[in-house]
Protein backbone atom coordinates (compact mmCIF):
# COMPACT_ATOMS: atom_id res chain seq x y z
CA UNK A 1 0.00 0.00 0.00
CA UNK A 2 3.23 2.66 0.88
CA UNK A 3 4.57 1.75 -2.60
CA UNK A 4 1.49 2.44 -4.53
CA UNK A 5 0.67 5.65 -2.43
CA UNK A 6 4.25 6.90 -3.43
CA UNK A 7 3.94 6.10 -6.90
CA UNK A 8 1.03 8.54 -7.18
CA UNK A 9 2.11 10.46 -5.33
CA UNK A 10 5.30 11.29 -7.38
CA UNK A 11 2.59 11.26 -10.53
CA UNK A 12 0.85 13.44 -8.97
CA UNK A 13 3.77 15.94 -8.29
CA UNK A 14 4.61 15.67 -12.08
CA UNK A 15 1.25 16.61 -12.96
CA UNK A 16 1.47 19.56 -10.61
CA UNK A 17 5.28 20.27 -12.27
CA UNK A 18 3.96 20.48 -15.52
CA UNK A 19 0.60 22.47 -14.91
CA UNK A 20 3.76 25.54 -13.18
CA UNK A 21 5.68 25.19 -15.68
CA UNK A 22 2.86 25.40 -18.44
CA UNK A 23 1.63 28.71 -16.29
CA UNK A 24 4.77 30.32 -15.99
CA UNK A 25 6.32 29.37 -20.21
CA UNK A 26 2.61 29.20 -21.76
CA UNK A 27 0.10 31.43 -19.84
CA UNK A 28 1.65 34.25 -17.65
CA UNK A 29 5.51 34.44 -19.26
CA UNK A 30 7.13 36.53 -16.67
CA UNK A 31 8.17 40.53 -17.03
CA UNK A 32 11.85 38.89 -17.63
CA UNK A 33 10.44 36.73 -20.60
CA UNK A 34 9.44 40.09 -22.35
CA UNK A 35 10.99 40.26 -25.74
CA UNK A 36 13.80 42.21 -25.57
CA UNK A 37 16.21 44.18 -27.43
CA UNK A 38 18.73 41.19 -26.57
CA UNK A 39 16.68 38.86 -28.67
CA UNK A 40 16.82 40.58 -31.66
CA UNK A 41 17.86 38.13 -34.84
CA UNK A 42 21.25 38.60 -36.09
CA UNK A 43 20.33 40.92 -39.14
CA UNK A 44 18.17 43.17 -36.91
CA UNK A 45 20.83 43.66 -34.23
CA UNK A 46 23.66 44.46 -36.87
CA UNK A 47 20.99 47.26 -38.10
CA UNK A 48 20.82 48.12 -34.42
CA UNK A 49 24.32 48.65 -33.73
CA UNK A 50 24.49 50.26 -37.02
CA UNK A 51 22.66 52.78 -35.56
CA UNK A 52 24.12 53.33 -32.70
CA UNK A 53 27.39 54.41 -34.82
CA UNK A 54 25.60 56.47 -36.62
CA UNK A 55 24.45 58.46 -33.72
CA UNK A 56 27.59 57.86 -32.86
CA UNK A 57 29.16 59.99 -35.55
CA UNK A 58 27.19 62.80 -34.37
CA UNK A 59 26.97 62.94 -30.90
CA UNK A 60 31.04 61.83 -30.28
CA UNK A 61 29.87 60.54 -27.12
CA UNK A 62 31.40 57.22 -26.28
CA UNK A 63 29.77 56.27 -22.71
CA UNK A 64 25.95 56.68 -24.36
CA UNK A 65 27.25 54.26 -27.27
CA UNK A 66 27.99 51.89 -24.74
CA UNK A 67 24.70 51.97 -22.55
CA UNK A 68 22.79 51.59 -26.51
CA UNK A 69 24.95 48.93 -27.34
CA UNK A 70 24.71 47.10 -23.59
CA UNK A 71 20.53 46.82 -24.12
CA UNK A 72 21.32 44.72 -26.48
CA UNK A 73 22.13 42.30 -24.17
CA UNK A 74 24.98 40.70 -20.83
CA UNK A 75 27.58 40.99 -23.27
CA UNK A 76 30.22 44.37 -23.51
CA UNK A 77 29.78 46.68 -25.52
CA UNK A 78 32.89 46.31 -27.32
CA UNK A 79 31.86 41.95 -27.82
CA UNK A 80 27.86 43.47 -28.95
CA UNK A 81 30.08 45.69 -31.77
CA UNK A 82 32.22 43.05 -32.69
CA UNK A 83 29.63 40.16 -33.49
CA UNK A 84 27.65 43.29 -35.31
CA UNK A 85 30.60 43.87 -37.73
CA UNK A 86 30.77 40.00 -38.71
CA UNK A 87 27.13 40.37 -38.87
CA UNK A 88 26.50 42.82 -40.59
CA UNK A 89 29.62 41.29 -43.35
CA UNK A 90 27.53 38.26 -43.67
CA UNK A 91 24.37 40.07 -44.59
CA UNK A 92 26.90 42.72 -47.37
CA UNK A 93 26.04 45.77 -45.51
CA UNK A 94 27.34 48.87 -47.58
CA UNK A 95 31.02 49.97 -47.15
CA UNK A 96 30.25 53.47 -45.64
CA UNK A 97 27.64 51.38 -42.59
CA UNK A 98 30.81 49.12 -42.43
CA UNK A 99 33.07 51.95 -41.69
CA UNK A 100 31.06 53.90 -39.13
CA UNK A 101 30.66 51.08 -36.97
CA UNK A 102 34.24 50.28 -37.75
CA UNK A 103 34.74 54.01 -36.37
CA UNK A 104 32.85 52.90 -33.53
CA UNK A 105 34.65 50.27 -32.52
CA UNK A 106 37.97 52.02 -33.01
CA UNK A 107 36.40 55.13 -30.51
CA UNK A 108 35.61 51.72 -27.98
CA UNK A 109 39.41 50.37 -28.39
CA UNK A 110 40.77 53.67 -27.00
CA UNK A 111 39.12 54.16 -23.83
CA UNK A 112 41.14 52.89 -21.11
CA UNK A 113 40.36 49.65 -19.46
CA UNK A 114 38.19 49.91 -16.25
CA UNK A 115 39.27 47.50 -13.17
CA UNK A 116 35.99 46.07 -14.93
CA UNK A 117 37.27 44.75 -17.94
CA UNK A 118 36.64 45.96 -21.24
CA UNK A 119 33.47 48.37 -22.09
CA UNK B 1 -17.19 1.27 9.16
CA UNK B 2 -14.25 1.84 7.56
CA UNK B 3 -14.63 4.86 5.51
CA UNK B 4 -11.15 5.31 2.91
CA UNK B 5 -9.19 8.69 4.82
CA UNK B 6 -9.06 11.45 1.64
CA UNK B 7 -5.96 11.04 -0.69
CA UNK B 8 -3.75 13.87 1.01
CA UNK B 9 -0.61 12.52 -0.53
CA UNK B 10 -2.24 13.26 -4.14
CA UNK B 11 -3.17 16.79 -3.05
CA UNK B 12 0.49 17.52 -1.35
CA UNK B 13 2.34 16.06 -4.59
CA UNK B 14 0.07 18.14 -6.93
CA UNK B 15 0.76 21.51 -4.59
CA UNK B 16 4.24 20.88 -4.11
CA UNK B 17 4.53 20.25 -7.79
CA UNK B 18 2.86 23.48 -9.03
CA UNK B 19 4.96 25.53 -6.72
CA UNK B 20 8.38 23.77 -8.09
CA UNK B 21 7.08 24.38 -11.48
CA UNK B 22 5.81 28.04 -11.35
CA UNK B 23 9.03 28.68 -9.42
CA UNK B 24 11.22 27.17 -12.12
CA UNK B 25 9.13 28.75 -15.10
CA UNK B 26 9.25 32.19 -13.83
CA UNK B 27 12.70 32.57 -11.71
CA UNK B 28 15.29 30.11 -12.21
CA UNK B 29 14.53 29.23 -15.86
CA UNK B 30 12.25 32.28 -17.44
CA UNK B 31 11.07 31.82 -20.86
CA UNK B 32 13.65 33.14 -23.58
CA UNK B 33 13.12 34.78 -27.02
CA UNK B 34 15.31 34.28 -29.71
CA UNK B 35 15.53 35.76 -33.29
CA UNK B 36 12.71 38.12 -32.43
CA UNK B 37 12.44 40.94 -35.49
CA UNK B 38 11.02 44.01 -33.49
CA UNK B 39 7.86 44.16 -34.08
CA UNK B 40 7.33 41.79 -31.19
CA UNK B 41 9.91 43.74 -29.22
CA UNK B 42 8.04 44.88 -26.14
CA UNK B 43 6.96 48.24 -25.62
CA UNK B 44 10.02 49.47 -23.95
CA UNK B 45 12.61 48.05 -26.73
CA UNK B 46 10.03 49.38 -28.94
CA UNK B 47 10.64 52.87 -27.40
CA UNK B 48 14.64 52.57 -27.64
CA UNK B 49 14.35 51.38 -30.85
CA UNK B 50 12.42 54.01 -32.35
CA UNK B 51 14.14 56.97 -30.41
CA UNK B 52 17.79 55.14 -32.02
CA UNK B 53 15.86 55.14 -35.84
CA UNK B 54 14.79 59.05 -35.34
CA UNK B 55 18.08 59.83 -33.45
CA UNK B 56 19.82 57.97 -37.00
CA UNK B 57 18.23 60.04 -39.09
CA UNK B 58 18.72 62.84 -37.62
CA UNK B 59 22.95 61.94 -37.96
CA UNK B 60 22.25 60.80 -41.89
CA UNK B 61 19.02 62.54 -43.20
CA UNK B 62 18.26 58.80 -45.00
CA UNK B 63 14.07 59.20 -44.87
CA UNK B 64 14.11 56.05 -46.84
CA UNK B 65 16.25 54.02 -44.86
CA UNK B 66 14.08 55.40 -41.69
CA UNK B 67 11.00 54.66 -43.31
CA UNK B 68 12.20 50.96 -43.87
CA UNK B 69 13.58 51.17 -40.11
CA UNK B 70 9.80 52.43 -39.08
CA UNK B 71 8.42 49.50 -41.01
CA UNK B 72 10.00 47.00 -39.06
CA UNK B 73 7.85 47.98 -36.09
CA UNK B 74 4.54 47.50 -37.72
CA UNK B 75 3.31 50.30 -35.76
CA UNK B 76 -0.56 51.10 -36.95
CA UNK B 77 0.53 54.99 -38.27
CA UNK B 78 4.13 55.99 -38.18
CA UNK B 79 3.45 59.52 -38.05
CA UNK B 80 1.66 58.94 -34.46
CA UNK B 81 3.52 56.52 -33.18
CA UNK B 82 6.72 58.99 -33.71
CA UNK B 83 4.75 62.06 -32.35
CA UNK B 84 3.40 60.02 -29.36
CA UNK B 85 6.83 59.27 -28.51
CA UNK B 86 8.30 63.14 -28.86
CA UNK B 87 5.88 64.21 -26.18
CA UNK B 88 5.86 60.92 -23.96
CA UNK B 89 9.97 62.22 -24.12
CA UNK B 90 9.48 65.48 -23.93
CA UNK B 91 6.86 64.85 -20.93
CA UNK B 92 9.33 62.72 -18.89
CA UNK B 93 11.83 65.38 -19.07
CA UNK B 94 14.12 63.54 -21.88
CA UNK B 95 16.49 65.04 -24.21
CA UNK B 96 14.83 67.98 -25.86
CA UNK B 97 16.84 66.67 -29.21
CA UNK B 98 15.32 63.27 -29.07
CA UNK B 99 11.79 65.12 -28.71
CA UNK B 100 12.46 67.11 -31.71
CA UNK B 101 14.53 63.64 -33.78
CA UNK B 102 10.72 62.41 -33.56
CA UNK B 103 8.79 65.08 -34.42
CA UNK B 104 11.82 66.10 -37.22
CA UNK B 105 10.96 62.45 -38.58
CA UNK B 106 7.17 62.27 -38.15
CA UNK B 107 7.18 65.93 -39.99
CA UNK B 108 9.23 64.02 -42.58
CA UNK B 109 7.38 60.93 -42.85
CA UNK B 110 4.12 63.13 -43.59
CA UNK B 111 5.54 65.28 -45.78
CA UNK B 112 6.88 62.30 -47.80
CA UNK B 113 3.37 60.11 -47.39
CA UNK B 114 1.28 63.29 -48.67
CA UNK B 115 3.55 64.89 -51.17
CA UNK B 116 3.64 68.39 -51.60
CA UNK B 117 0.00 68.92 -50.47
CA UNK B 118 -2.00 71.48 -51.51
CA UNK B 119 -4.60 72.46 -49.13
CA UNK B 120 -8.40 71.46 -49.43
CA UNK B 121 -10.67 74.36 -50.54
CA UNK B 122 -10.45 77.10 -47.40
CA UNK B 123 -12.78 75.86 -45.16
CA UNK B 124 -15.11 79.55 -44.16
CA UNK B 125 -14.30 80.25 -40.94
CA UNK B 126 -16.02 82.65 -38.41
CA UNK B 127 -13.63 83.98 -36.31
CA UNK B 128 -14.70 86.35 -33.40
CA UNK B 129 -12.25 88.68 -32.08
CA UNK B 130 -12.73 89.40 -28.66
CA UNK B 131 -14.06 92.76 -28.74
CA UNK B 132 -14.61 92.97 -32.61
CA UNK B 133 -17.72 92.13 -34.68
CA UNK B 134 -17.95 88.81 -36.22
CA UNK B 135 -15.89 88.72 -39.60
CA UNK B 136 -15.43 86.29 -42.09
CA UNK B 137 -12.13 84.63 -43.12
CA UNK B 138 -10.90 81.47 -45.09
CA UNK B 139 -8.64 79.25 -43.49
CA UNK B 140 -6.55 78.93 -46.32
CA UNK B 141 -5.39 82.19 -45.56
CA UNK B 142 -3.26 80.59 -43.20
CA UNK B 143 -2.46 77.66 -45.04
CA UNK B 144 1.13 77.98 -46.62
CA UNK B 145 1.75 75.06 -49.30
CA UNK B 146 4.92 73.41 -49.08
CA UNK B 147 7.13 73.24 -52.20
CA UNK B 148 7.87 69.59 -53.07
CA UNK B 149 9.36 67.51 -50.14
CA UNK B 150 13.06 66.90 -50.18
CA UNK B 151 15.23 64.68 -47.75
CA UNK B 152 16.99 66.78 -45.82
CA UNK B 153 20.95 65.81 -45.83
CA UNK B 154 21.45 67.32 -42.45
CA UNK B 155 18.80 68.42 -40.66
CA UNK B 156 19.72 70.78 -37.60
CA UNK B 157 17.16 71.08 -35.07
CA UNK B 158 17.71 74.91 -33.92
CA UNK B 159 13.89 75.87 -33.68
CA UNK B 160 13.43 77.77 -30.21
CA UNK B 161 16.88 79.49 -30.28
CA UNK B 162 16.60 83.34 -29.77
CA UNK B 163 14.00 85.41 -28.21
CA UNK B 164 11.52 83.81 -26.23
CA UNK B 165 8.01 83.57 -27.90
CA UNK B 166 5.32 86.42 -27.15
CA UNK B 167 1.72 85.99 -27.68
CA UNK B 168 0.87 88.50 -30.53
CA UNK B 169 -3.15 87.52 -31.36
CA UNK B 170 -5.56 85.53 -29.57
CA UNK B 171 -8.78 84.88 -31.24
CA UNK B 172 -12.20 83.12 -30.32
CA UNK B 173 -12.96 80.87 -33.09
CA UNK B 174 -16.30 79.55 -33.63
CA UNK B 175 -16.98 77.47 -36.23
CA UNK B 176 -18.97 74.09 -36.37
CA UNK B 177 -16.66 72.73 -39.18
CA UNK B 178 -13.54 72.12 -37.00
CA UNK B 179 -13.74 69.94 -34.56
CA UNK B 180 -15.10 71.37 -31.00
CA UNK B 181 -12.62 73.07 -28.31
CA UNK B 182 -9.55 73.31 -30.37
CA UNK B 183 -7.01 75.16 -29.34
CA UNK B 184 -5.02 75.98 -32.13
CA UNK B 185 -1.39 77.62 -32.11
CA UNK B 186 1.00 79.05 -34.89
CA UNK B 187 4.14 80.05 -33.89
CA UNK B 188 6.60 82.37 -36.28
CA UNK B 189 10.13 83.65 -35.42
CA UNK B 190 11.04 87.50 -35.71
CA UNK B 191 11.26 87.28 -39.65
CA UNK B 192 7.58 85.91 -39.79
CA UNK B 193 8.65 82.61 -40.79
CA UNK B 194 6.45 79.70 -39.16
CA UNK B 195 8.63 77.68 -36.34
CA UNK B 196 8.92 74.25 -36.66
CA UNK B 197 9.66 72.07 -33.91
CA UNK B 198 8.52 74.35 -31.01
CA UNK B 199 7.39 72.44 -27.92
CA UNK B 200 3.90 74.12 -26.63
CA UNK B 201 3.25 73.18 -22.96
CA UNK B 202 -0.81 73.48 -21.75
CA UNK B 203 -0.88 72.89 -18.35
CA UNK B 204 -4.23 72.80 -15.90
CA UNK B 205 -5.12 72.25 -12.60
CA UNK B 206 -4.17 68.68 -11.97
CA UNK B 207 -1.71 67.98 -15.62
CA UNK B 208 -0.28 69.23 -18.33
CA UNK B 209 0.56 68.28 -22.13
CA UNK B 210 3.42 69.03 -24.40
CA UNK B 211 2.98 69.00 -28.22
CA UNK B 212 5.06 70.30 -31.02
CA UNK B 213 4.46 72.39 -34.10
CA UNK B 214 5.23 71.26 -37.19
CA UNK B 215 2.87 67.78 -36.87
CA UNK B 216 0.54 69.35 -39.38
CA UNK B 217 2.56 70.41 -42.69
CA UNK B 218 -0.46 70.68 -44.96
CA UNK B 219 -0.95 73.79 -42.63
CA UNK B 220 2.51 74.93 -41.96
CA UNK B 221 5.27 74.36 -40.25
CA UNK B 222 4.39 76.63 -37.38
CA UNK B 223 1.00 74.90 -36.95
CA UNK B 224 0.06 72.32 -33.74
CA UNK B 225 -3.21 72.25 -31.87
CA UNK B 226 -4.72 70.52 -29.34
CA UNK B 227 -7.90 69.28 -27.64
CA UNK B 228 -9.44 70.84 -24.86
CA UNK B 229 -12.02 69.75 -22.41
CA UNK B 230 -14.79 72.15 -21.83
CA UNK B 231 -14.68 74.06 -18.87
CA UNK B 232 -11.28 72.97 -18.15
CA UNK B 233 -8.93 76.54 -18.17
CA UNK B 234 -5.54 76.36 -19.21
CA UNK B 235 -2.43 78.44 -19.49
CA UNK B 236 -0.27 77.59 -22.40
CA UNK B 237 3.30 78.45 -23.13
CA UNK B 238 5.34 78.60 -26.38
CA UNK B 239 8.93 77.24 -26.28
CA UNK B 240 10.91 77.03 -23.18
CA UNK B 241 10.91 81.18 -21.60
CA UNK B 242 8.20 82.36 -23.46
CA UNK B 243 5.26 83.76 -22.48
CA UNK B 244 2.76 82.29 -20.84
CA UNK B 245 -0.77 82.98 -21.79
CA UNK B 246 -3.78 82.04 -19.18
CA UNK B 247 -7.48 81.74 -18.74
CA UNK B 248 -7.79 79.79 -22.28
CA UNK B 249 -10.93 78.33 -22.09
CA UNK B 250 -13.34 76.72 -24.79
CA UNK B 251 -16.10 79.18 -25.33
CA UNK B 252 -19.60 78.09 -25.86
CA UNK B 253 -20.62 79.25 -29.23
CA UNK B 254 -24.37 79.09 -30.98
CA UNK B 255 -24.95 77.49 -34.11
CA UNK B 256 -27.49 79.33 -36.53
CA UNK B 257 -30.40 77.25 -36.11
CA UNK B 258 -29.75 78.29 -31.99
CA UNK B 259 -27.62 75.07 -30.99
CA UNK B 260 -24.71 75.53 -28.93
CA UNK B 261 -21.34 74.01 -29.44
CA UNK B 262 -17.56 74.57 -27.95
CA UNK B 263 -15.92 76.83 -29.86
CA UNK B 264 -11.70 77.28 -29.64
CA UNK B 265 -9.02 79.73 -30.13
CA UNK B 266 -6.52 80.36 -32.38
CA UNK B 267 -3.14 82.04 -30.56
CA UNK B 268 -0.47 83.25 -32.35
CA UNK B 269 3.22 83.36 -30.65
CA UNK B 270 6.00 85.35 -32.56
CA UNK B 271 9.94 86.25 -31.59
CA UNK B 272 10.20 89.64 -30.81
Amino acid sequence: LTLKRFIWFVISLAIGCTLGLLYGWVFNPSQASSVDLGSLRDDYRADYILMVAEVYQREQNTTTAISRLELLGDDTAIHQLQFGLLSAQKYNFAFNDLQLMGKLYQALQVIPVQPGGLP
Amino acid sequence: VNRPSFPWYLLAGLGIGLIAGIIVSLLIAPLRYTQSNPAALAAGGKDIYRGLIALAYLSDGDLGRASARLALLQDSNLVDALAAQSQRVYAAGGSVEEAQAFSLLAVSLYQKNHGSPTPAAGTPMTVMPTAQPTREITRAATFTPLPTFTPRPSPTVTPTQGAPFALVSRIQVCNPDIPNALLQVEVYDAANTPVFGVPLTATWDGGSNTFFTGLFPNINDGYADFEMTPDVSYTLQAGEGGEQVSGIQAPLCTKADGSNYWGGWMLAFKQP
